[in-house]
């Protein structure tokens, strides 16, 4: 088993080195996308391979000249990269406007480094009819710009070949993130983040074969159980949470029952559903997935429906269902959808005598030490 | 039965010992860089004011910054964990705890029995800590111990307005070279800390009976300064920095928490 998770982790050493040959080697074209939401499968329709852009861990130095304090250390990160030369093997990148720091930052990508295909994807802030209507058009705006670069159109039976495809890899992620709850102690927390960063970094298909190849592997395991104080991860919006966090939760006794990562739960929760058009089941997998900061519920808004389940009711379903002890959160600074949720689920989480931990991840965090001590005291808190 | 409570913080090291619940010994002094050879030095030393050895005890929980780097140790425990426990066997009806401590600053909000309800720490900057009096001190050229009377002195607190601690220090040089009273100044200092500290602990929706606990405690302008912002009296142990030790030891007593 761990022979198949190290070829996960090869792949996440140099990823941006592998896909250069990658490309090289396949003669394909590799388009960059930043986090998140954006219809890869439209991409990958059209022949083509889209890749996360990630940030990584080196010190930023060259994107501090261009970008305000404001800026989340994500965006930071990969544009730092951009301008470090690091993207060079990209052939178009695309941009989705989810949040204010990418907005404001989106047109420097295109400015200070212009690659022969370039796109800003609005994605709809409203769960409801009109932001349906919205998201098919944006989405249908973006085929026929891929379409005009490629030259050629995308069939919608290409699209809908590759929303198979994106489910199978989704399924698999499912299947090993089950087996990691029913077999405690087997896979760490980080294992999962390896996991899903790999697969936004390589061809799906491929990444399908090497999951088909760990599961049999994970089936065969058996895993120690040892009490553990079960706990809900929240957070980390558009980033992977760091391995010596996740490593120190699960050190201290807690073992993470489910979470809402952009680089776990969250990537691969649900499957798109196929509908006769692959474009209107592309928009319907963004409005129907689970909650998110930048979602807006005009129901709940204006206080007239409250069947859809908003971002605090989302998380405290989580903990119910799971049978949790506390939540804790993996907060990221200037992440403002994030931080304008923040006190509506703090108070909501009150409410319902919900315990929160607030961590802060990241260059702004403080030591790993402090945070032993928090996430230590906290787990004491859940056990007394 | 015997138990030791050794907190390892990262300006001091406190143990206490207690012998079928009451405190037999205690003792105190400055971690320094070995977090190991401090913790047993300390232990013998106290084991030795109350003529006990090594041997007769029973358990040793270890807390703090330092718990981890102490081989014998039977189980360790977090000092919001100790803390609380501490402050509940000496004051039943106490709610919340304030703790100024060398480096960091803790707010707590206690349940029944001396239970963590809720709490905050401030570990990421000196400004609202012991740290912050103990560079003014020397910056002023006196001595610790002598801030908070020399404080309550003073006819003016001075505002000061750097956030730094290393800030402020350049602040003072030229409060002084100003001809401002050294009394003003730390009683300005004073309230600057008192200020930061108060803002964590309203973020609990403090309620009931305050007690304020570590070595910042035993400054009476710094105490003076906080009460008028929370505007209630401060509870002050007798020896407040040892605490959190104390709890240790009773936590290891009760046996409350199984891992």
């Amino acid at each position: 088993m761990k022979q198949v998770l190290e070829k996960f982790a090869k792949v996440l050493e140099e990823p941006y080195k592998w896909l250069s040959s990658w490309k090289l080697a396949n003669r394909k074209k590799v388009i960059g996308c930043l986090p998140m939401y954006i219809p890869e499968e439209i991409i990958h329709a059209a022949g083509m391979l889209p890749v996360t852009l990630l940030g990584n861990k080196e010190p930023v130095t060259l994107a501090d000249k261009h970008l305000l304090t404001f800026i989340c250390e994500e965006l930071r990160s990969s544009y730092d990269m951009l301008m470090k030369g690091k993207f060079e093997f990209l052939d178009g990148v695309v941009i989705p406007l989810i949040c204010d720091q990418i907005r404001f930052t989106s047109d420097f990508w295109d400015m200070d480094h212009p690659f022969p295909f370039f796109h800003q994807i609005w994605l709809s802030f409203r769960v409801d009819d009109m932001g349906k209507k919205f998201l098919i058009s944006e989405f249908k705006r973006f085929k026929s710009h891929l379409e005009e670069f490629e030259g050629a159109s995308i069939p919608l039976e290409a699209i809908e070949k590759s929303i198979n495809i994106y489910n199978e890899n989704r399924s698999l992620l499912r299947k090993v993130y089950d087996l990691k709850r029913t077999k405690p102690g087997l896979l760490s927390a980080d294992d999962i983040v390896k996991l899903v960063t790999s697969s936004m970094l390589m061809p799906k298909e491929e990444h399908s074969k090497l999951l088909v190849e760990f599961l049999s592997e994970v089936e065969k395991a058996t895993a120690y159980t040892k009490d553990k104080i079960g706990v809900i991860l929240i957070g980390h919006p558009c980033s992977p949470p760091e391995k010596k966090i996740l490593d120190l939760i699960e050190e201290l006794g807690a073992i993470i029952l489910n979470d809402d990562l952009f680089t776990g739960y969250r990537y691969f929760n649900t499957d798109t559903k196929l509908m006769d058009d692959p474009i209107e089941s592309l928009a319907n997998h963004f409005l129907d997935n689970i909650p998110c900061p930048i979602k807006h519920y005009p129901g709940h808004f204006l206080n007239v429906d409250r069947t859809t389940p908003d971002y605090p009711d989302f998380v405290i379903n989580m903990f119910n269902k799971r049978g949790a002890k506390g939540v804790i959160n993996l907060g990221v600074m200037y992440c403002d959808p994030y931080d304008f949720e923040y006190p509506y689920l703090r108070e909501r989480l009150e409410k319902e005598k919900i315990p929160l931990l607030n961590i802060r991840t990241g260059l702004e965090s403080t030591s790993l030490e402090t945070i032993r001590t928090r996430l230590g005291a906290f787990l004491e808190m859940l056990q007394a | 039965m015997i138990i030791a409570g050794i907190d390892i913080g990262s300006l001091t090291t406190k143990v206490a010992i207690l012998k079928n619940g009451t405190m037999v010994s205690h003792a105190i002094e400055r971690t320094g860089v070995n977090t190991n050879q401090i913790a047993r030095r300390l232990l013998d030393e106290a084991l030795g004011n109350s003529g006990l050895s090594f041997g007769d005890i029973d358990k040793v929980i270890a807390t703090g910054y330092g718990r981890i780097s102490i081989p014998f140790a039977h189980k360790q425990i977090t000092e919001i964990t100790c803390n609380a426990k501490g402050v509940n066997h000496f004051y039943p009806k106490a709610k919340m705890i304030i703790d100024i401590g060398g480096q960091d600053t803790k707010v707590i909000k206690m349940g029944d029995k001396g239970r963590v309800e809720n709490f905050l720490m401030n570990d990421k900057c000196a400004a609202g800590t012991g740290r912050f009096l103990e560079v003014a001190a020397q910056t002023l050229e006196v001595k610790l111990n002598d801030l908070g009377k020399l404080s309550l002195k003073a006819n003016k607190a001075v505002e000061i307005s750097s956030t730094c601690t290393v800030f402020a220090q350049t602040e003072i040089v030229s409060l002084v070279a100003k001809q401002i009273p050294r009394e003003n100044i730390i009683a300005g200092l004073h309230e600057a800390i008192a200020r930061r500290v108060f803002s964590l602990f309203s973020c609990l929706n403090p309620e009931g009976e305050v007690v304020m606990t570590g070595g910042v405690a035993k400054n009476a302008g710094v105490v003076k300064a906080l009460e008028n912002l929370i505007k209630r009296p401060l509870l002050i142990p007798k020896n407040p920095q040892i605490l959190t030790a104390i709890g240790a030891a009773l936590l290891g007593h009760d046996g409350i928490i199984n891992f």
